[in-house]
Formats: C-alpha cells, sequence, structure tokens
C-alpha cells in the first residue's frame, strides 16, 4: 500500500536523523577534547608527561637553540632553574611571560608556550 | 626622583603593593622585571593606594546585600564618574564604600580605565558612565550572572556542549516515540491490508 510505504519512507528517514544526531554527538564529544588537545605540540606534551629532572632548558616547549643558549648565558643552564624562576614569580604565567621577554628577547608565542608548559607542568607534578 | 636600583628591596616590595601588582620576593633574577613594571605603574599615573582596596572591594560587594537609598541615586550618579562602583547594583549598598572612598585621592577616571581593562563596562568615567547606563540598565542585572562564570570560561564551555547533547537527546528521544507510535499502527494495518486484499481488489485503489 502507499500508506504503508511511505510510513516505512518515513520511519527510514526517522532512522536515519537519529543516527545522524548520534554521529554529530559522537564527534562532539571526540572532536573538541581532540582540538584542544592538538593546540600543544609534541614537545609540550613530552615536557609536561614526566618529571623533568635534568633536562636541558631546550626541553622547554617555546625554548629552541638560540633562546636556550641566551638562557645559559644568564645562569639558567637547566629547565629546572627556569623552572625557579618560574616559582618566583608565583606561577604567575603572564608575569614569566614578560620575564622571558624582558630577559632573553622571547617573542610572545615563545613565551607564552614556556609558560604554559611549566604552569602545566606545576599543575601535574608540583 | 630616587631611582628605582637605589631602593632597597623591601621598598620595591612595598611599592609594588602600593600600586597592586602581586609580587614574588624581589631577588636579583626578579628584580630587573619588578622595576620594569613598577615604572610601567608610574607612567600609567598614580594609582597608589586605592587599587589593593579594591580588592577588598570586591569581596565586601560579594558580602554586602542590598542597601537601597533612593536619595543617593541622584547624588551617586553624579560620583560615579569619580567612585568606580558600577559594577553590580549601582543604586544600591555602594553609598557606604563611596564614603570610605571618598577619603582616597580623587583623580580616579583614568584609574579606572587602567586598572581593570578586563571590564571596561563596569568602571567609566563621567562622559561616557552615562552613555553606558543608559544603554545597558536592563542589562546590569542580566551581566551579573554570567560576568561571573566569565572569568573562568571552561565550565559554560562544558556546559554549552551537555546543553547540546541534551537537546540532541530530546529530539533523539522524540523521535524514537514517533517510530514507536508509528509501528503499532503499521503492524494494525497490515492485517487490515490482507484483508482487504483477499476481499475487494478496488479497494485498494484508495489506499
Amino acid at each position: 500500500m502507499i500508506r504503508t510505504r511511505s510510513r516505512r519512507v518515513g520511519e527510514g528517514l526517522v532512522r536515519v536523523c537519529v543516527c545522524v544526531c548520534v554521529c554529530v554527538c559522537v564527534c562532539v564529544c571526540v572532536c573538541v577534547p581532540a582540538v584542544r588537545m592538538s593546540t600543544t605540540s609534541q614537545k609540550h606534551r613530552d615536557f609536561v608527561g614526566e618529571p623533568m629532572a635534568d633536562k636541558p632548558v631546550t626541553a622547554l616547549s617555546g625554548i629552541g637553540e638560540t633562546l636556550g643558549k641566551k638562557l645559559e648565558e644568564n645562569g639558567f643552564d637547566k629547565a629546572y632553574v627556569v623552572l625557579g624562576q618560574f616559582l618566583l614569580l608565583r606561577k604567575d604565567t603572564e608575569m614569566f611571560t614578560d620575564w622571558l621577554k624582558d630577559s632573553i628577547g622571547a617573542n610572545s608565542r615563545q613565551a607564552s608556550s614556556c609558560a604554559q608548559c611549566l604552569k602545566e607542568w606545576c599543575d601535574a607534578f608540583l | 626622583m630616587s631611582s628605582l636600583s637605589d631602593k632597597s628591596a623591601q621598598e620595591i616590595s612595598d611599592l609594588l603593593d602600593e600600586y597592586g601588582i602581586k609580587h614574588g620576593p624581589v631577588v636579583e633574577s626578579t628584580r630587573n622585571l619588578y622595576e620594569k613594571k613598577l615604572k610601567e605603574a608610574m607612567a600609567k599615573g598614580k594609582r597608589a593606594k586605592p587599587s589593593p582596596d579594591k580588592t577588598y572591594y570586591r569581596e565586601e560587594e560579594e558580602e554586602v546585600t542590598y542597601v537601597y537609598r533612593t536619595p543617593t541615586k541622584s547624588e551617586a550618579s553624579g560620583d560615579r564618574g569619580a567612585y568606580p562602583r558600577a559594577r553590580q547594583e549601582w543604586n544600591e549598598r555602594d553609598y557606604q564604600h563611596e564614603t570610605s572612598y571618598s577619603n582616597y585621592s580623587k583623580p580616579k577616571p583614568e584609574y579606572n580605565r587602567s586598572s581593570y581593562g578586563n571590564e571596561p563596562d563596569m568602571y567609566d568615567t563621567p562622559s561616557t558612565y552615562r552613555s553606558t547606563y543608559a544603554k545597558s540598565p536592563p542589562m546590569k542585572s542580566g551581566q551579573d550572572v554570567p560576568d561571573a562564570p566569565k572569568s573562568s570560561r571552561l565550565i559554560p564551555l562544558s556546559e554549552g556542549f551537555l546543553s547540546l547533547l541534551h537537546s540532541t537527546l530530546a529530539t533523539m528521544t522524540m523521535m524514537m516515540r514517533a517510530t514507536t507510535n508509528v509501528r503499532p499502527d503499521t503492524s494494525q494495518l497490515i492485517p487490515i491490508g490482507l484483508r482487504m486484499g483477499s476481499g475487494s481488489e478496488n479497494k485498494r485503489t484508495f489506499l
């Protein structure tokens, strides 16, 4: 019958819509945290995932060879010494970012990346 | 004017407290930074003592409830240029605090804007205050609740997603109910259709 056919088609459409909604929900639940994760680099994740021990300053997120050398010239030869400075500034990321910019000439991205890295390390291990 | 580098660590610390700059110990590695911060704060203009009171003010503001004084409305509207008070309920309960503030120095309009960049709507100079007052009086009461959680945006984000989930789940359940409602009808129709088919062929054309 036409009515049964139309009803069957309607049921099929409804089922498709339900599946779409479920997929959207799943995607939202999965993708959003994934997006948050992807904003941190591998270097960041490597540093924050374990105690820093005697890692060099270049292990810090945002600190490459150039900035690492400048830090060492200023006496910050290990990551834990930079951590010490971060703690002296009361774990204030903004203050620490300013300090990095002033002392070694880091740009905003590098400084904020390093600050965020240290903050998360402290949240995890301190 | 004595340079900041001549001051002792304790003096630097005291100056930082005066300007409301949160700081740690003033040691060799941090001194340069704090001196820079102080220079910037001094360059922006003298807002020395009231700023620590502002933090107290916020705490007090949470505690104090409505102190409704209608005659102070006309006074408060004139005073609000000087006193940065338009945070939550502007009419009420500010007057007592305003008297305490009156003891401090008066050039505050610049201080208002520079000290609180996060909330430009709240602290205004007299020229702009009334315009914002006129624009958003109904919003002020509504902004109280969303302003508080704005400080921590992670929570409302998750709540937004939860509400999304809830709405989609609600639609899903409605659809499921719709499907369940449909099914018994078809189950009833099929034997009817069989009976109809066994009977006369003419009736099929109506369906």
